[in-house]
């Protein structure tokens, strides 16, 4: 058997397109295969969607194997095993595939979520936590800017907002807490809080000696009039205390850059120290705004982060990164036996997916796991990922942890992927020549060290699909006209250019890449007018439909009765003829629809309502219009386990919700970022004309090592303050405009690598007075590709066939896709009766008959009441016949009734522990008693049933008949159950009177017993009662009718209330 | 002692369970004319499966017309009370939570430490009773399985790393503390007192038992039964060849099920992506039954329940009524609503919260009975009533007793019909919350809510046949229920608590409840995964038949991972596998027509595997299988049209913009500043100024530009008209100026918005507001030294304006506007139009006004037209030097008086509440020359 050994901990820089999943499976089968048990390997990702292709891939390749002898030896290749069968492969495969529920392969955060979880209690988490949606998140949010604002000290909180918003374009209060949470959050629980106090604080000249040197310079000699032009530039910002517009020019920022002439005159020696001492002053008070602002800034996170963790504390909702922080900051349960046990199993191998993503905090809670499986013999440690492609910094991945691995873990391996597997041959080349040429912009400015640093480290990339046909080139759109935005020009022109494509070659996926959701809505417009269906990956929110909008102004009216534009909206759209609104003036109709619609929302729920207005505007739509407000119906449906009393709530749901139009078309539009680990056969990019690195980050940090937490922070500062900063700040504005502008480059280069065959990248035509390439892609891109371009040219750079679709297979059309769906759904007619999911009732349930007053339905019980009816009930079972002798007396025959040990007995059953024992004897006393009423007793003996008459039978009663010849059986409790028109009518009748002749059942006598404590004066009250309880008793009749098909008129039926001893016939 | 075994008795599979088990039941049971099962009692595992079974016995028995005697039936978790006399109550989880939470705050931190290193504080009693009710959880679960805390302990020792001895110890403490506290109020612990009596051999029965396709139970069901042992037969539903799967109570063998192979054929296997492909391909399966099956033949099975939503909106959709028993719950309902509103009412309330409650449904109708009762008429309706108020004042909380109109704002002479309508809404509101107290023991609280829900719904009947009202009928019987076990609380526990709390106690543990539709005809019913095996359908298909769902597996677990569960010998993932497999078995067998779906994503987009029961099979099927299940997807067909019906699909919508109604009642007057919206859109401007169009609603977090504005414009109007005898108005002291309009902030402030009541961010604005006003002081107290006067000054009460015209005619156009102030230089001769700017951009007149060449406002040039018609008092207009101007109240304190005429900026962006009307959201808009339409 020969096995190629593989180093058992590696890292993998894997460039795009060259198989990372592909690597990644193969290590997960290597492992499967060498006998490791799946819950042993741990296999993580950023995405479910990539974590479930990395399982698919794992199984898949091993079906492959299985089925297939070329694919096995492919396999039994990549994991270095030539004894590897395809009888072994179905082995592995059916042990896997029966094992599905112990694969750890998911997301990261769902791996965070398990040990979490597992850990709850010793992790301080809220008892049953979960992680709540963004829609909660925002919530609490609010709810922890405005604590921040009521609980703080004013004149404080005026300080901090007069700190954060200085030199920023000014929001609103809230806004401005709301945006530094955003942004900084993440990093103020990611930083010691030293850090954001680290700045100098220099000291300034007192007043006088600011003043004093003012003064000498003012009085100083000036050679020439430009120097006291200058100089009076120079005090009066001084005077007006405005020390950065002083830094700025004249003879201060001289004398700051250190130059010793201005105006071609030397600076006299005394007149610098003089200047010397009031940029020291300037420094002074523009550092300490600095530091000042950095502290307040982190003031503000830290007591927006008590109230946050406070608020997600009692809505005992949480979202991944709090996961992650907590679990980053426990180190205890990090032990590997306390972690294996509760989460049965022990990690012993672990597979790391586009490790470049990996952000501090994640790595602080994989690490003492990847260290231990490094220190110790029998695990392994993969990681595989591309800093090339390190496009989430925004979210916090950095991905130097990445080269910081090799220090953190002991003996790593490493190797490097360049050959693509994906890309043909001229889109490799141009990705070639694109990045080892960047440095060919001529004026790339504070930008050419970052940029030079990501081009050092571009590895020369080749293609395995040497054969591919393919195509790349980058061309001027044409030049806007006078009242033309450059964009727009853009976009039409892609779009003309991917109608092209799809006409030249309808088998091929086109991947329209652009930079934002607004450009992603523009090209699917634009390609719609050009007759291309295109769908959008992430998609928009609904409300791009002017139906959606239309069933929003109606939740909106429901909410808002007084809200003009919705009733304006509503009154002159199709939805008007189906609404009881005739204008928008109409304050009383809008009302009543409101009133309506918000009734019926809560009756009926959004989906039945939403559906119903959908329809009726459906006939006044297009396709895509009622493919949104079906979206939207499914939406409503959905949210309605979720939903609330406010329209309001589910109106930001859909406007805030990216929802992707379902049709899957071969021409998709996204966003680069969205591209990520896609393909597509044509590419086409027409938004590379972008500034490089936007907006500056609002405060930039330092770590003493990737992996730890910053232990420098600063707020950013304008390029003059920068230069008065210590050297270690500088630095920290150094790398973070490398930083952005490597991130900047990781996305072109995302977006050049996904394309299979064709790469057409569309740059706007050279303005007019172009004197220098612009500072953007395309701008990079001219310069790397087509260096001098002969003026006039529109196609600057093209490499390999134009025509190369003509060398790929036609089409095979899909049969799917020409399938119709399937037809209409018929069923069986309904049977005149059903017979299956009766409706259940009990002859007690109606009590009261079919209407019932919620009044009565919240009356409290009385105390002990049902307990003690149990009770009585449960005696009543005893007794079949009373004495017949006792009628004249009034006393009981002992010998017919039960004794009171007997009575206890039951009671002690009835209602274990309830009764007292003194209370007990009083109730059997009273019970006794009750017996002896005259009509109770009267009932309950033999005598009673003597003659029919005197039982009150209906219409139709029986045939009269002798004492002698009838006999008499008594049911208690006789339970029944039958079936009553579409219901099961169940229950048990108290006292079942059977009267026989022979063989014969003449009649039967239903007896209810009833312990309400009844007023025996009142007959109202006893009518009230009677009346309520006929519906039950009637039921009773029904049940004996049926059970021994016996005409009703024969069923006497008859209720007795105990406590008045009043027996009534019914 | 060799107990005697129970009997069993194999069913066989071929026919649906219940209906063999009627059948048998029958067999058994007659005897002549008569079908006494009175003497029986049927456990089953759902009620929904007890109540079928009935069924089909009142069907045979009515068929065969005999007098048949129903059986006693009932579920495992109740059967054991029937077979032993418990000697005192039970009782109940809130009892139990309540002492649990008091056994836990009484433990001593080192030990309870060891458990809980992050214990509640010490009054936060919701708290700990989440806690209680964790380790109720666990104490139910172990001691269902004859375990206590103590032999876990034991158990765990045995294991391999185990490392938690110290945690179950301290466990094992304060359960021992809680049983002794329950015993000494005199309740017993139910799961407890099942174990006392296995122990003392209590159980015992002169009834038959009848195990219905119970095919796991666990181990104190186990015991007790075994005592009863002679009178229990045990249903199995499996032919007696497969005897050998199944223990000797006719439970699953773990062991022999995960193997088992699942005869499913391929093409009972559909495939489908998300929810609405799932939903998609059940209607497929319907359609492709072709008629023959009635809709209650058929059921709908769903593994993982949040499908159903999805499933009920495909079959309405498709005409097709369905039934799904969990589709409401409690939570949903509108007394809950209710009273959780009510709950959560802060004192003052939240104004967000009040604004909830107004706009449920029964309390909107309540209050306007009580409005019309106490003869009070609003000027809007009371929801608008609110919206306004919110608008003005951006409440954070709302205190009823402070809404006095008389006070509201002194700035304001004229009625404020606002706050009057809203003082009137809010005294019924006022007085309803105001008979609850504050704190009250939790019996009381069930008598405050029931009048609380008394006094809303005083006078509603519900009808049991409206299937609508019968819900509500069922909500409020769950929720009077939930209230009624406050009374069993022994005195001791019952602790005092506001009504968040009480809500909290009684009625949140109920929220889930679902209140099942009651039945009806020609209905597909929806069913849960677990009721269907029982199911007798003959036609199903099961969503959802992936891993994670069939079977469902845990993840972590805090207390008993799967590895300690399985030591124990409680349920763990492989009894949860061998109970799946076996319903799937018997799905397959006992079914005329099964389908079942396999997704690729649940509802919230994450992937899913297949159920791995469909790798139960020999190799082919395996490897075939996975290449279909773990390849790419073939391309999903297109879903059918579920709105449009058969009707064409126009190629465009005709939704266009609406056309402004030409001739429009044009106003005749137009104020100076509506030219900035008529030059930047004319259509926008219809929409507003002639149509009047503004929006409504009551979500602000502080003052919006325009509010913070129109505060600083009191404020300096005051000062414009201040009495000048005062001489603040002349002041050249900027402290006195300063102080003046200080003060009038304050007042504003503190009746405007209330310092209490406001969000908080509305407290710092004043202050921003504070500090401009400072500087303007500085900047004013100078300009009256160097011998400026005011002459006229804004007042908003009097709404006076200045008017000039032009043209005549028909097009004849009167222009009026509102000058903030005029200034008056008598030296010079200088009029100064002066209008204030509070934005904080403080963009200059020019850029302002023209952009990009263009004029976009007219508002200065304008008011040099009206200062030019209007009267001052002792100056002639006429001969005076016009300037205009801007005085700017930026941010940034810094006040520069504003550079004159003229003008560029950046094109108006409309993210507007108008943006429904003129569609600005649409992909692409109608100014393209889309035929949608265009103003
Ligand atoms: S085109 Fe747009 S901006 Fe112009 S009037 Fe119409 S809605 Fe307003």
């Amino acid at each position: 058997m020969s096995k190629t050994a593989s180093p058992a901990h590696l890292v993998i820089r894997a460039s795009a397109g060259t198989g990372k999943t592909y690597q990644l499976s193969s290590r997960y089968l290597r492992l499967l295969a060498s006998g490791v048990a799946p819950d042993q390997i741990l296999a993580t990702t950023f995405t479910r969607k990539a974590a479930g292709e990395i399982q698919d891939r794992v199984l898949l390749r091993l079906a492959q194997a299985a089925a297939d002898s070329n694919a096995c030896r492919a396999l039994a290749e990549s994991i270095g095993d030539a004894s590897f069968t395809p009888a072994r492969a179905a082995e592995l495969l059916a042990g896997t595939a029966r094992q599905l529920h112990r694969l750890r392969v998911g997301t990261l955060d769902s791996y965070f979520l398990q040990v979490a979880q597992g850990f709850s209690l010793e992790l301080g988490f809220p008892l049953g936590w979960s992680i709540g949606d963004e829609l909660t998140e925002t919530a609490v949010r609010e709810e922890a800017v405005e604590q921040v604002l009521a609980r703080g000290d004013l004149q404080e909180l005026l300080t901090l907002l007069h700190l954060l918003a200085k030199g920023e374009a000014t929001r609103g209060v809230s806004r401005i807490i709301h945006d530094t949470v955003r942004e900084l959050f993440a990093l103020y629980r990611q930083s010691t809080p030293d850090a954001w106090r680290k700045l100098p604080r220099p000291r300034g000249l007192s007043p006088e000696k600011l003043a004093e040197t003012i003064a000498a310079i003012a009085a100083y000699p000036m050679p020439t009039s430009q120097w006291a032009t200058a100089r009076e530039k120079d005090l009066t910002s001084a005077a007006a205390a405005d020390w950065t517009t002083f830094l700025e020019k004249g003879l201060a920022a001289k004398v700051l850059a250190g130059e010793s002439l201005y105006y071609k005159k030397p600076i006299p020696a005394d007149l610098a120290e003089l200047y010397q001492k009031l940029l020291a002053h300037a420094r002074s008070v523009l550092l300490n705004q600095l530091a000042d602002q950095t502290a307040a800034t982190h003031d503000l996170l830290a007591r927006f982060g008590q109230q946050h963790e406070h608020l997600q504390s009692e809505r005992r909702s949480l979202r991944f990164d709090d996961v992650a922080h907590k679990l980053s900051a426990a180190s205890s349960i990090h032990a590997p036996d306390r972690l294996a046990f509760r989460l049965d199993g022990d990690v012993r191998h672990l597979l790391l997916d586009e490790f470049q993503d990996t952000s501090p905090v994640q790595w602080q809670v994989l690490r003492p796991l990847a260290q231990a499986i490094t220190r110790t013999t029998g695990g392994s440690f993969f990681a595989v990922g591309d800093t090339k492609q390190a496009i989430y910094g925004w979210r916090g991945g950095v991905a130097e942890i990445f080269d910081a691995l090799d220090i953190e873990l002991t003996g790593l391996a490493g190797q490097t992927l360049a050959q693509s597997y994906r890309s043909s041959p001229p889109v490799i080349d141009t990705v070639n020549l694109v990045f080892q040429n960047l440095t060919q912009h001529p004026n790339l400015d504070a930008y050419a060290a970052g940029v030079a640093q990501w081009q050092s480290r571009f590895p020369i990339h080749s293609t395995a699909k040497t054969d591919l046909p393919g195509y790349a080139c980058l061309e001027f759109a044409p030049p806007p006209g006078a009242d033309e935005d450059e964009s727009e020009v853009l976009f039409r022109y892609a779009a003309e250019e991917v109608a092209r494509h799809v006409q030249e070659a309808p088998q091929c996926s086109v991947g329209v890449l652009v930079r934002t959701n607004a450009a992603v809505a523009r090209m699917i417009y634009l390609l719609r007018r050009h007759d291309i269906p295109a769908s959008e990956e992430g998609g928009n929110p609904l409300r791009d439909s002017p139906a959606v909008e239309l069933i929003l102004s109606l939740l909106r009216l429901a909410d808002h009765p007084g809200d003009r534009v919705a009733r304006f909206h509503l009154a002159s759209s199709p939805l008007a003829v189906h609404l009881d609104l005739s204008g928008h003036r109409d304050d009383r109709a809008a009302a009543g629809l409101a009133r309506t619609l918000r009734r019926r929302l809560a009756d009926e729920g959004y989906g039945a309502i939403i559906y119903d207005f959908a329809r009726r505007l459906a006939p006044a739509c297009d396709r895509r219009d009622q493919s949104r407000l079906q979206q939207l119906v499914e939406l409503a449906y959905e949210y309605q386990s979720e939903s609330s009393l406010r329209t309001d709530d589910f109106i930001e749901i859909v406007e805030t919700r990216r929802i992707a139009d379902p049709s899957s078309a071969d021409v998709r539009v996204m966003t680069i970022h969205q591209a990520k680990g896609l393909e597509f056969d044509v590419v086409v990019l027409p938004e590379l004309n972008g500034r490089l690195s936007g907006q500056p980050a609002p405060v930039v940090a330092g770590r003493p090592s990737p992996t730890e937490p910053a232990s420098f922070v600063c707020r950013y500062a304008s390029a003059e303050v920068q230069q008065l900063l210590p050297a270690e700040f500088q630095q920290l504005f150094d790398d973070d405009k490398r930083r952005s502008i490597a991130e900047d480059l990781c996305v072109l280069y995302v977006a050049l690598t996904r394309a299979v065959h064709c790469l057409h990248m569309i740059v706007p035509a050279p303005k007019p007075n172009e004197r220098t390439i612009p500072k953007t892609y395309a701008g990079l891109l001219r310069a790397a590709l087509a260096g001098d371009t002969p003026p006039g040219a529109s196609r600057l750079f093209a490499i390999g066939d134009p025509r190369w679709f003509t060398r790929l297979p036609p089409r095979t059309p899909d049969p799917h896709l020409a399938a119709e769906p399937a037809g209409e759904i018929r069923l069986a007619p309904p049977l005149a009766h059903r017979v299956r999911g009766l409706e259940r009732t009990s002859p007690s349930s109606l009590e009261g008959g079919r209407v019932v007053s919620v009044a009565r339905l919240l009356e409290p019980p009385p105390a002990a009441a049902f307990e003690f009816g149990t009770l009585i009930h449960a005696w009543m079972q005893e007794i079949e016949w009373l004495a017949e002798t006792a009628a004249a007396s009034g006393k009981m025959a002992a010998g017919h009734l039960p004794a009171d040990a007997r009575l206890k007995a039951l009671a002690a059953q009835a209602a274990p522990g309830l009764f007292r024992d003194a209370d007990l004897a009083a109730h059997i006393a009273a019970w006794r008693k009750q017996l002896a009423m005259p009509e109770v007793a009267k009932i309950l003996r033999r005598s009673f049933y003597a003659d029919p008459r005197s039982l009150g039978f209906g219409a139709a009663p029986p045939p009269a008949w002798k004492p002698a010849e009838i006999t008499l059986a008594v049911e208690n409790e006789r339970s029944f159950a039958i079936r009553d028109g579409d219901e099961l009518l169940s229950g048990s009748i108290d006292r079942l009177v059977l009267v026989r002749r022979g063989d014969e059942l003449l009649a039967a006598d239903v007896i209810d017993f009833k312990t309400d404590s009844l007023d025996p004066h009142g007959t109202n009250q006893l009518d009230d009662r009677v009346e309520h309880y006929r519906p039950q008793i009637e039921a009773y009749r029904r049940a004996v009718a049926k059970l021994y098909g016996l005409a009703p008129a024969r069923i006497a039926a008859r209720l007795v209330f105990l406590a008045t001893g009043q027996v009534v016939s019914l | 002692m060799a107990r005697m075994p129970l009997s069993l008795e194999f069913l066989g599979w071929t026919d649906p369970a219940l209906p063999a088990a009627a059948e048998w039941l029958v067999r058994r049971g007659k005897a002549g004319r008569e079908l006494d099962l009175g003497r029986t009692i049927l456990v089953l595992p759902g009620s929904r499966a007890g109540r079928r079974l009935l069924e089909l016995l009142v069907e045979r028995a009515e068929a065969e017309s005999l007098l048949f005697t129903p059986p006693k039936i009932t579920t495992e978790h109740e059967l054991p009370e029937l077979l032993y006399q418990p000697k005192l109550p039970f009782a109940s989880q809130l009892t139990q939570q309540l002492v649990w939470a008091e056994v836990l705050q009484q433990t001593l931190p080192d030990i309870r430490q060891h458990f809980l290193p992050h214990p509640p504080a010490a009054g936060d009693l919701t708290k700990w009773l989440q806690l209680a009710d964790m380790l109720r959880r666990l104490h139910v679960e172990l001691a269902a399985d004859g375990l206590n805390f103590r032999q876990v302990l034991e158990a765990g020792s045995s294991l391999a790393g185990f490392a938690e001895h110290d945690r179950w110890e301290a466990l094992a403490q304060i359960q021992a503390a809680y049983l002794r506290r329950l015993d000494s109020l005199g309740q017993w612990d139910k799961q407890t007192a099942r174990l006392v009596a296995i122990e003392q051999r209590e159980p015992h029965t002169d009834r038959e038992i009848v195990l219905v396709g119970m095919a796991d139970l666990n181990r104190a069901q186990r015991q007790m039964l075994d005592l009863v042992a002679e009178q229990v037969t045990s249903l199995v539903f499996a032919p007696a060849e497969l005897a050998e799967r199944f223990d000797n109570h006719g439970c699953l063998i773990p062991e022999a099920w995960t193997e088992a192979p699942l005869p499913l054929t391929d093409d009972q296997i559909v495939r489908a992506g998300g929810p609405a492909e799932q939903a998609e391909a059940v209607t497929d399966w319907l359609a492709g039954l072709g008629g023959k099956y009635r809709a209650e033949q058929i059921v709908i099975g769903v593994a993982d329940e949040r499908l159903a939503p999805h499933l009920a909106r495909q079959l309405a959709q498709c005409g097709v009524r369905s039934r799904w028993v969990e589709a409401r719950r409690l939570s949903e309902t509108p007394p809950y609503r209710l009273l959780q509103l009510i709950a959560e009412l802060g004192r003052p309330a939240r104004f967000a919260d009040l604004a909830s409650l107004v706009r449920h449904p029964d309390f909107y109708d309540w209050l306007e009975r009580e409005l019309a009762t106490a003869g009070q008429t609003l000027h809007n309706d009371p929801l608008s009533a609110l919206d306004h108020y919110a608008t003005e004042r951006v409440p954070a909380k709302f205190d009823a007793a402070r809404l006095d109109p008389a006070k509201l704002d002194p700035a304001r002479q004229s009625q404020d019909q606002h706050a009057e309508d809203l003082a009137k809404v809010c005294a019924p509101v006022g007085k309803l919350l105001d008979s609850l107290p504050k704190r009250q023991s939790l019996r009381e609280w069930g008598q405050s809510i029931r009048q609380v829900l008394g006094e809303i719904y005083a006078g509603r009947t519900l009808d049991r046949n409206l299937p609508a009202q019968r819900m509500l009928l069922q909500a409020f019987d769950q929720i009077a229920g939930g209230l009624a076990e406050f009374a069993t609380i022994p005195h001791p526990l019952e602790p005092q608590t506001d009504l968040a709390q009480a809500f909290h106690l009684a009625l949140s543990p109920m929220a889930d409840t679902s209140l099942p539709p009651p039945a009806e005809s020609n209905v597909v019913e929806i069913l849960g995964w677990l009721e269907l095996p029982l199911d007798d359908s003959p036609a199903a298909i099961v969503t959802t038949f992936n891993e994670g769902f069939v079977p469902s597996s845990t993840g972590s677990d805090p207390f008993l991972p799967n590895r300690l569960r399985q030591t124990l010998g409680i349920v763990h993932n492989d009894r949860r596998l061998a109970r799946d497999a076996y319903a799937a078995s018997l799905l397959v067998h006992s079914r005329q027509k099964l389908c079942v779906v396999v997704a690729r994503r649940d509802v919230e987009q994450n992937p899913l595997a297949p159920s791995r029961l469909l790798f139960a099979a020999d190799t082919a099927t395996i490897t075939r299988r996975a290449l279909a299940f773990f390849g790419e997807a073939p391309p999903a067909r297109p879903r059918r049209n579920l709105l449009g019906g058969k009707l064409p699909i126009l190629p465009v919508s005709n939704l266009p913009v609406p056309r402004p109604a030409i001739p429009a009642e044009l106003p005749e007057r137009f104020s100076v500043t509506s030219f900035r919206a008529y030059l930047s859109c004319p259509y926008r401007y219809y929409l507003r100024q002639v149509l009047g169009l503004v929006p409504l609603t009551d979500s602000f977090s502080e003052l919006d530009p325009a509010a913070f504005g129109n505060l600083l414009h009191s404020v300096l109007e005051r000062f414009g008209r201040a009495d000048d005898a005062a001489g603040v108005r002349g002041s050249t002291e900027p402290a006195r100026v300063f102080e003046y309009l200080s003060d009038w902030l304050t007042s504003l402030y503190r009746y405007r918005f209330g310092e209490a009541d406001s969000r908080a961010a509305v407290r710092i604005q004043v202050e921003q507001a504070r500090a401009r006003l400072r500087s303007f002081s500085d900047w004013q107290a100078e300009r009256t030294r160097t011998g400026w006067r005011i002459v006229h000054s804004e007042n908003s009460e009097e709404r006076r304006s200045f008017e000039c015209s032009f043209g005549d005619g028909p097009s004849a156009a009167t222009i009026h506007g509102r000058i903030d102030r005029i200034d008056y230089h008598e030296a010079t001769k200088v009029l100064a139009i002066l209008d204030y700017k509070t934005a904080e951009s403080g963009h200059s007149p020019e850029k302002t006004h023209r952009q990009k060449g263009d004029w976009i406002d007219l508002q200065l040039p304008l008011y040099r037209h009206l200062a030019g018609a209007s009267q001052l008092p002792q100056i002639s207009v006429a001969d005076c030097r016009l300037e205009l101007g801007y005085v700017l109240l930026p941010k940034d304190a810094l006040i520069r008086q504003g550079v004159f005429w003229p003008p560029a900026g950046d094109p108006p962006a409309f993210a507007d509440d108008l943006a429904p009307i003129t569609q600005d959201h649409r992909l692409g808009s109608w100014r393209d020359g889309d035929p949608g339409g265009t103003p």
